[in-house]
């Protein structure tokens, strides 16, 4: 942003030009999606053609009503009757009666023709809101369950982002435009062909004006749209421009304010919207044109069916023209508006699907552990290897015994392996070689749940959900009762904050808990662990945001908490593992130092350089130069 | 919205040029139907005469139609680029208004906001505010314009056809409201109902380790269904009662259309001809009937755009609101008017009693905090976490004003300089160092733009960067002073994003000592920095800031043991201000934050291995 080049993130922000792999497949499984539901649709699509059948044959009744009418106006001097009219002769002139019931008769049949179709029409669209609508639903709880099968490797592939607005705007896209196409298409073709053959049918000469004004109306369409397209892609990239830098300066409001730089960045920004306003300009205007241009041709054709009609036909063959033209062109106008949304339903569709096809993780073995007791926490590690990714081997052949009761701290740099370990133990990721046992049995022998209810966790990323304070923290035992909740909110130092919040335990904590600091909710996420009752303890930095003075009073908490359980505890503050029985040492997924504190410290090796540099005011955990991943 | 209006400023005769090209063009397009007519109109009376029809005479009617058509079409084109010219001119300006303005305002009133918040202003609401100028201004001229002209055009035909638009147009509008105010508060709920969703569902991702480890998946799915089917049922409600409106706009159409034919006859029963001319009349009234046909549907359809303008009203309205929101907000912070420039001393900070609120906090963040800083000395400032140690320092630059007290760089209070002269005064390093996208030449010369790269070349020295710069962009031909200008122009992703904690803590602060300001402020920059880097840096910056004022804001005892003065504070006071011996022996606060960072022995310790150090390491750069 500083000085702007191709500028960062140019988005695209609605997608427009996504266009779709293998449309055939698509369109198919999608259809698929609805099966149970065919019967309502094939019952739409047939009423739906039954109305525009109506509408086209009331332009026909009405030619023939109009023609009968003429006929009667014609046979006016005679003084005789007709169809509608009585003309009796009287004294000075002939005078004209008109036969009412003949006439709304017919004129009643054909309003009758229009209701009908207008409530065939309203039932249609009554029917489908359901079922788009439940379709949407449909989707999304499919999706939704599909997400708690797929190991967590799927979730560190992409962003949240990514998978969150598949799983919202492409369902709400392929929703909405479900009834729209389905209409569309339905209604479009019926009425293109109807008046069509009804326009031939009647006068075939005329008929061929219409024709005519087809491939005029779809070449002049596309060729807007072709311009206009290139127009909007570049329009959507400059707001993408747009919208970087002013999110980038946004963020950045501190620094810019501090160095002065408002000026600097204003002008940018002036560069960039001004672009922005010249492509808009000629995006928007291009394609607005499309409108008045298909009504021009539009007027065109009805001109020309006025001229030739007036040449070959009558008047009522004109009115009833004029109207298969209004019926007619309706479905024209709205191809293009048509094949973009078909593009973006499938397209949408595709991403759904993707998602849905998904590997899932193995279930849980047929006769698995579902009971803790007899749980103790004893944990060995045989011949472990792990790796997230083939090509990047991080733990290699990893042994380890841990009793029961033993409280084990893992430290090394970032990236050493010592979250994964947590992970495998979890069973979070599935382990390539070797086996993880608890009590001696293998843990793939318990089912997930079991063994993870045994296990308690605090994690370094305090994720809270939006609700109160209270359920926060009940999260971890859905049973517990409120006075458990303040004893466990007590013992992690949450009780007193807590007081001082509006609402106290009803607080409710907004989308990620960003409405108390991040100290606040460490705590509280310490407190729903406390409250879970495990029989394993992990905790990964749970202290590493809250200030060292609080952290020392929590300390005694969670100290009560690991006794006599077995904990696996990840800190980079070294003074809070100092008193494990035994600390494990890790650099590059290895085991590189295993001891008590002071064993390590007299090899003075690895752990010795980390301990020191710890006191010297900095962090070496976090020295690596690794960059940051982007 | 009408307060926004302003932003079209001196297009307003453009507005005026397009309302009255829409007149025009309403009133020719309202013309065609006559012509129809006229058409109509020749060929009955034309079928009795003994010339019979001459298609010489239609082709000329045809061709004035052509003729209008034509006219209709490019006037159309013209007032769309009028139209889209004035509502992108007005986009332009209103973004530029919104964005200037967030730049002014201080930061209390920005975070009132948040980013997200501010982006969707200047993005999403401008664009619906403009979507309302562009479509909103058309429909309303051209509405009423063929309303008004398509009845005069009726009236004179014969005023009785009148009675049935009069029919027509209040069923119409009774539905059309009806659903509007029935659908609108359902479609507002659908928005809610969907934010909620989406909410769910993206907890649900966050969350999933928590989620998993607790096993509540079931417990989520069970949420996550309720607000799911809560939402598909709204949809549903919500289209079904706009789906009244397609048919109802339909059936008053179609019927006022044959209603028109009935009304013709109706207007012709009893009536006695008399002259060929009456009987002419009656055959015409055919004729008419087609015209005014056509004139009804053109009233109905104005009603019907009508109403999809208060569609898009209420949408416009809340976005024109929030942008109003900005705009109207007014900065706390501001310049005085006759600002002082020169100043006798460089470099010293000085608070006196000061008390900080935050503007809607009802208890103090800090409370009568009293310390000065000289040039060529170390304040550093320590406390536990929300002790208030952030909140001193950001009084510096300004970004809150104190509520009681006073704060005074170079002798005089901060409030009478500008902003911009007091922050040229200061060099900021934040706690969590930020990049911008670019070049690194770019972000430092953020610090000053006048810089040269020999000035650029000290910073990084100092800051410990210049060794991992410069193996960016590596070219072994080029000689010192080109690889320096080759490795600066190496690109920086947003935020910084492509470089560590530490390479990002280093180029920031390199950026403020390129700047060379009187008092530099350290926010805890040194955190990611390992502990032979952050000795070495240290004792560069000493050499460099002699003159300059220097605070230190820390967590870690460790890092500000042998500043020249250590401020204390806790629950917003000062608990203590002095050297590290003096209140390791006077100060409990100090004391406590001390034992829960070090043991007694490993302070020593520390002293020895920093001596050796600086000892053994000269005065080398290792980046």
């Amino acid at each position: 942003m500083a000085r702007m080049g191709g500028g960062p993130g140019a988005r695209m922000g609605d997608k427009r030009f996504n266009k779709p792999e293998n449309i055939k497949q698509t369109a198919k499984r999608l259809t698929k999606q609805f099966s149970n539901q065919y019967g309502r649709i094939i019952f739409i699509i047939v009423i739906l053609v039954f109305a525009a059948a109506l509408e086209i044959a009331a332009p026909v009744f009405l030619r023939d009503l109009m023609k009968r009418i003429s006929s009667d106006m014609a046979a006016l001097q005679g003084g005789a009757s007709g169809t509608y009219f009585n003309f009796a002769s009287q004294s000075g002139g002939i005078l004209i009666t008109v036969i009412w019931e003949t006439l709304l008769k017919d004129f009643g049949f054909i309003i009758a023709l229009y209701l009908v179709s207008a409530f065939v029409k309203w039932l249609a669209n009554w029917i489908i809101a359901k079922i788009s609508a439940y379709f949407a639903y449909e989707m999304g709880k499919s999706f939704k369950e599909k997400l708690d099968r797929l190991p967590l490797a799927f979730f560190d592939r992409q962003t949240f982002g990514e998978i969150l607005s598949r799983g919202t705007n492409d369902i709400n896209t392929i929703s909405n435009s479900l009834s729209e196409v389905l209409f569309q298409i339905v209604s479009g073709v019926s009425l293109l062909i109807g008046s069509l053959i009804a326009m031939f049918v009647t006068q075939w000469e005329l008929a061929f004006v219409a024709i005519g004004t087809i491939p005029v109306s779809l070449l002049l369409a596309g060729f807007i749209a072709y311009f206009s397209q290139k127009q909007f892609i570049k329009f959507q990239y400059k707001h993408g421009n747009l919208e970087g830098h002013v999110e980038e300066t946004l963020s950045g409001y501190n620094v810019i304010k501090l160095f002065n730089q408002e000026e600097h960045v204003t002008k940018v920004f002036d560069d960039i919207n001004d672009d922005l306003k010249r492509t808009e300009f000629l995006a928007v205007w291009i394609s607005s044109v499309v409108h008045p241009s298909l009504r021009f041709i539009s007027n065109v054709g009805y001109v020309v069916v006025c001229v030739v009609g007036g040449i070959v036909a009558d008047v009522p063959t004109i009115i009833a023209f004029l109207m298969f033209l209004n019926l007619f062109s309706q479905p024209i106008h709205n191809i293009g508006s048509i094949v973009s949304t078909i593009q973006t339903t499938m397209a949408a569709a595709e991403r759904i699907f993707t998602v849905l096809d998904e590997k899932e993780m193995s279930p849980d073995a047929v006769n698995a552990i579902t009971s803790e007791v007899g749980v103790h926490g004893d944990f060995s590690f045989e011949n472990v290897s792990f790796s997230y990714s083939p090509d990047q081997p991080l733990i290699q052949n990893m042994n380890l015994h841990v009793n029961q009761g033993d409280t084990i701290a893992i430290v090394g740099p970032t990236g050493a392996g010592k979250t994964t370990i947590v992970n495998l133990i979890m069973r979070f990721y599935e382990i390539d070689e070797g086996a993880i046992k608890l009590d001696g049995i293998d843990i793939r022998e318990y089912s997930r749940g079991t063994l993870r209810s045994a296990i308690g966790m605090v994690l370094q990323d305090t994720w809270l959900f939006h609700g109160s304070i209270k359920n926060n923290i009940k999260y971890g035992r859905t049973d517990a009762t409120d006075e458990e909740i303040y004893e466990a909110s007590k013992a992690a130092h949450a009780d007193h904050f807590i007081q001082t919040l509006p609402g106290g335990y009803d607080f409710i904590l907004n989308e990620d808990g960003t409405n108390i600091s991040q100290g606040q909710r460490q705590l509280l996420t310490i407190a729903r662990a406390m409250i879970s009752q495990p029989k394993i303890l992990i905790l990964d930095e749970a202290t590493s945001s809250v200030d060292t003075r609080t952290e020392t009073l929590v300390q005694k908490a969670m100290d009560r908490l690991m006794e006599g359980k077995t904990s696996f505890v990840i800190a980079h503050r070294l003074s809070t593992i100092k008193n494990a029985k035994t600390i494990i040492v890790m650099k590059k997924g290895q085991i590189v130092e295993t001891g008590s504190h002071q064993e390590l410290l007299a090899l003075n090796g690895f752990y010795a350089e980390l301990y020191n540099a710890q006191f010297m005011g900095s962090n070496p955990m976090e020295s690596l130069e690794i960059p940051a991943e982007s | 919205m009408i307060k926004l209006f302003r932003f079209i400023g001196k297009q307003w005769w453009q507005v005026v040029l397009v309302v009255v090209l829409v007149f025009i063009h309403s009133y020719l397009s309202l013309e065609l139907p006559q012509y129809t007519g006229k058409i109509t109109q020749y060929i009955t009376e034309a079928a009795g005469t003994p010339e019979g029809i001459q298609s010489a005479k239609i082709w000329e009617y045809g061709f004035t139609m052509l003729g209008i058509s034509l006219i209709v079409f490019v006037l159309m084109v013209i007032v769309m680029a009028i139209n889209v010219h004035i509502s992108s001119m007005f986009a332009n300006r209103l973004r530029h208004a919104i964005f200037t303005h967030t730049q002014e305002v201080s930061l209390n009133e920005f975070q009132k906001f948040g980013t997200a918040s501010l982006l969707t202003r200047i993005t999403v609401d401008v664009r619906n505010v403009k979507n309302m100028l562009q479509f909103g201004a058309r429909l309303l001229i051209m509405s009423p314009t063929i309303l008004i002209v398509a009845i005069i055009r009726v009236i004179p035909i014969n005023p009785r056809y009148i009675f049935i638009v009069a029919l027509g147009i209040p069923v119409l509008l009774i539905v059309l409201i009806t659903i509007l105010i029935k659908a609108g508060p359902l479609f507002t709920a659908i928005q809610k109902k969907i934010d909620r969703v989406t909410l769910l569902m993206r907890e649900g991702l966050t969350g999933v380790r928590v989620v998993r480890a607790f096993n509540q998946e079931k417990r989520e799915n069970k949420y996550f269904d309720q607000a799911n089917k809560d939402m598909t049922d709204t949809t549903v409600k919500a289209v079904r009662t706009t789906s009244f409106l397609g048919p109802t706009i339909n059936i008053v159409m179609n019927v006022t259309f044959v209603a028109v034919y009935i009304v013709a006859f109706a207007l012709l029963n009893n009536q006695l001809i008399v002259t060929a001319d009456d009987g002419l009349r009656v055959m015409n009234s055919f004729s008419e009937a087609v015209v005014i046909s056509q004139y009804v549907m053109q009233i109905m359809m104005s009603l019907v755009m009508l109403g999809f303008l208060f569609v898009m009203l209420p949408q416009a309205s809340a976005s024109a609101k929030r942008i109003n929101e900005i705009l109207d907000t007014k900065n706390t912070i501001l310049d005085p008017i006759n600002p002082i420039v020169d100043t006798k001393t460089t470099g010293v900070v000085e608070f006196r009693d000061v008390t900080f609120k935050f503007p809607d906090a009802d208890v103090p963040t800090l409370c009568k905090i009293t310390f000065k800083t000289t040039p060529g000395t170390v304040t550093a400032i320590i406390g536990s976490t929300g002790s208030g140690k952030s909140s001193i320092i950001n009084l510096i630059p300004r970004f809150y004003d104190v509520t009681e007290g006073e704060l005074l760089v170079d002798g005089i209070n901060v409030k009478d300089y500008t902003q911009n002269n007091l922050r040229e005064k200061i060099g900021f390093v934040p706690q969590q160092a930020l990049l911008f996208s670019g070049t690194i030449r770019d972000n430092l010369l953020f610090g000053n733009a006048a810089a040269d790269n020999k000035q650029l070349d000290v910073a990084l020295e100092i800051a410990q960067a210049k060794n991992f710069v410069m193996k960016l962009n590596k070219d072994e031909s080029l000689d010192q002073e080109a690889a320096l200008s080759l490795a600066l122009e190496a690109k920086v992703a947003q935020g910084g994003r492509n470089f560590s904690g530490g390479q990002k803590q280093r180029l920031s602060i390199a950026r403020a000592l390129v700047k060379k300001p009187e008092i530099y402020i350290f926010d805890d920059s040194f955190s990611a920095l390992d502990f032979k880097t952050d000795i070495r840096l240290r004792s560069a910056l000493k050499n460099y800031t002699k003159e300059s004022s220097v605070i230190i804001v820390a967590q870690r005892v460790s890092s500000i043991m042998d500043a020249d003065q250590i401020i204390v504070i806790d629950d917003g006071k000062i608990a203590g201000i002095g050297k590290h011996n003096k209140l390791l022996e006077d100060c409990a606060v100090y004391q406590e934050i001390v034992n829960s960072q070090l043991d007694p022995e490993e302070v020593e310790k520390t002293k020895l291995m920093r001596q050796q150090i600086l000892a053994g390491e000269g005065g080398n750069n290792n980046g």
